[in-house]
């Protein structure tokens, strides 16, 4: 049976040896803005940025083995590998309070054009590493050339029980530059939403993105989309503690990671995140 | 039975039966190179109490050299002696630092089983290691939950690496008893100049991992390492792989405020220190930390 029957084997997984404990550094160099969400996997430190380059519009997978990401230990099957214990601080406070998730970073669409309003179309050859079913994934709009902002997109995706054409709520990009932005998030643009595009009503995940297509008009910028399975959340309060979260003791939770997962965060500044050195750790446990 | 059935009997071996020991240390910074940020290092290397190693890098070159707590060229913190047929446990553990620019830093606790010096840096390819000398009997036998790290160090001296980038592996037995196990690929990279103290293979980039050694995919710990391997020549210097069992991780962010951990009330609680472990602690750098800068804390242990 994999995953842990009680507290004695949760326990003694840990002192079997079945964990693994990594530290990681973020140092972005980008000028981030208050309440645009970042996504720290383009940033410079430990692990080493990915730019979400390939093939404009066609799905590419990430994965630890062969992009890196937080390390988090080998393949585990017919085991579940957990997140036990999850650490970040910063000496640097001008960015906090900050929202911290950690996410598999499953698969991208690279370079969508903000160029044409006409209908995009995404290529999927490429399908789900992970989490193949859908279920909880996420869409995210990631920077990764600057725009003027303020125009509108959505995406046409096929939802978590297959079902495809399903077509997201409109929403509307930030005016702040920086690569790295999630171009859906700002505080002071009314339309622009959370993270996440905000899927049709009723649906939970999603599979593949089969289009996208700007609304109210062309732009000049380039994002990526990013299909990620959150799976935990931290906040880092001040610059005189760290935040140290237990998800067994604190939230009754051990976050399943899976096999070859691409790990890494996305940030919720409250200024700039340039020189602002992030560092934490990750322990996992398996059984 | 060893060890604490209950609360109960937990204060009564603590307050009544004396079982408590609390160990106060002090080390610094290493005394050569200023830490880098993102970088692990090796406080065994640095000044203070417990003093000084200036075992890394002696012994036959490439032969195990066992670590407890009676090394005089390599003491750990005193633990309060052999408590046998009791065990004996750390109840909590603080961390603290009044040196300028010496925050944010993590510190982790580790029992250090031994070490294997590598003096034959200029050879690429694997070299076989001597396990004629066994890990130390008692102190996690089975190898589960035993970690390995590479360190720069060489006796007293305070000779850093050579110029050189090589990529390290080790072939080792697993926990279950499988030879022929390899570090897998990504290798961790070593960094050119490496200083003594620090964990080679740390910091940021690509190929860079802290602290320890990645094992394969499933591995649980380490039986004996029967390979080292270098892809490039290091062109001097001196390695160890250091055998180790993690203990506990202590975080910091603020200069004068000590970071403290109840391990009473933990999933797993209470992490067992066993009779003659060799405790010493690994230092994440946050920052640059300047040469010297003093760290100071405590442990607290009971057994029964």
């Amino acid at each position: 049976m994999a995953g842990f029957a009680n507290v004695k084997a949760l326990a003694e997984a840990e002192l079997d040896g079945k964990s693994t404990y990594a530290t990681w550094r973020k140092s972005p160099s980008q000028v981030s803005s208050a309440g645009v969400w970042f996504d720290l996997s383009m940033s410079p430190g430990n692990p080493v940025p990915q730019y979400y380059a390939a093939s404009p519009g066609a799905a590419k997978a990430l994965a630890q083995s062969t992009d890196g990401g937080i390390f988090h230990g080998g393949a585990v099957a017919p085991a579940t590998k957990h997140l036990k214990r999850f650490t970040a601080l910063t000496l640097t406070a001008t960015a906090l309070p900050m929202q911290l998730r950690l996410c598999d970073y499953l698969l991208f669409y690279p370079f969508i054009d903000e160029g044409t309003t006409d209908e995009q179309l995404l290529d999927n050859t490429v399908t789900l590493p992970r989490h193949t079913d859908g279920e909880g994934v996420q869409i995210m709009a990631v920077s990764v050339a600057g725009r003027t902002g303020g125009q509108t997109f959505r995406v046409t995706y096929t939802n978590q029980d297959g079902t495809s054409g399903k077509v997201s709520q409109t929403v509307k990009q930030t005016t702040a530059a920086a690569n790295g932005n999630i171009v859906t998030t700002d505080r002071a643009v009314v339309g622009c939403s959370g993270p996440f595009i905000p899927l049709a009503i009723g649906d939970t995940g999603v599979r593949s993105i089969e289009s996208v297509q700007m609304i109210s008009g062309p732009d000049v910028g380039l994002f990526a989309l990013v299909l990620v399975k959150p799976i935990a959340q931290a906040m880092i309060r001040g610059i005189d503690a760290p935040v140290e979260v237990n998800y067994f003791t604190d939230f009754a939770q051990l976050p399943v990671i899976a096999d070859d997962a691409y790990l890494n965060l996305i940030a919720c500044p409250q200024g700039t995140l340039a020189a602002t050195a992030i560092h934490g750790d990750i322990t996992t446990v398996w059984s | 039975m060893a060890g604490f059935s209950s609360l109960d009997d937990f204060i009564n071996e603590t307050t009544v039966n004396g079982k408590f020991v609390r160990t106060d240390w002090n080390k610094n910074a290493l005394p050569t190179t200023v830490q880098a940020a993102g970088t692990w290092y090796d406080l065994a290397c640095g000044a203070g109490n417990p003093g000084s190693d200036t075992a890394y890098g002696t012994g036959t070159n490439k032969a195990f050299q066992a670590l407890d707590d009676t090394s005089t060229t390599s003491p750990g913190i005193p633990h309060g002696g052999d408590v046998s047929t009791d065990t004996k446990h750390i109840i909590n553990a603080s961390a603290f630092s009044a040196a300028a620019t010496s925050m944010p830093a993590v510190f982790m606790l580790v029992d250090r089983l031994g070490y294997y010096p590598i003096t034959t840096t200029t050879t690429t390819g694997d070299q076989a290691l001597d396990n004629t000398t066994v890990f130390p009997t008692g102190r996690h036998t089975s190898g589960a939950g035993l970690r390995a790290y590479v360190v720069c160090s060489s006796g007293s001296a305070t000779t850093a690496m050579g110029a050189g980038t090589p990529n390290i592996r080790i072939t080792y037995t697993n926990q279950a008893g499988t030879a022929g196990k390899l570090t897998p690929s990504v290798l961790p990279a070593g960094t050119t100049a490496a200083p003594k103290g620090s964990i080679v293979y740390s910091g940021t980039g690509a190929g860079k991992y802290g602290p320890f050694l990645p094992l394969a995919a499933g591995d649980s710990g380490i039986q004996s390492v029967q390979q080292f391997n270098l892809s490039a020549t290091y062109t001097s210097g001196n390695l160890n792989l250091v055998i180790c069992r993690p203990l506990l991780t202590l975080p910091m962010t603020t200069i004068g405020v000590a970071a403290e951990r109840d391990l009473l009330n933990q999933v797993p609680s209470l992490p067992r220190v066993y009779d003659g472990a060799n405790l010493s602690w690994l230092m994440y750098a946050g920052a640059a930390t300047p040469v010297n800068s003093a760290f100071y804390g405590h442990l607290d242990f009971a057994w029964g």
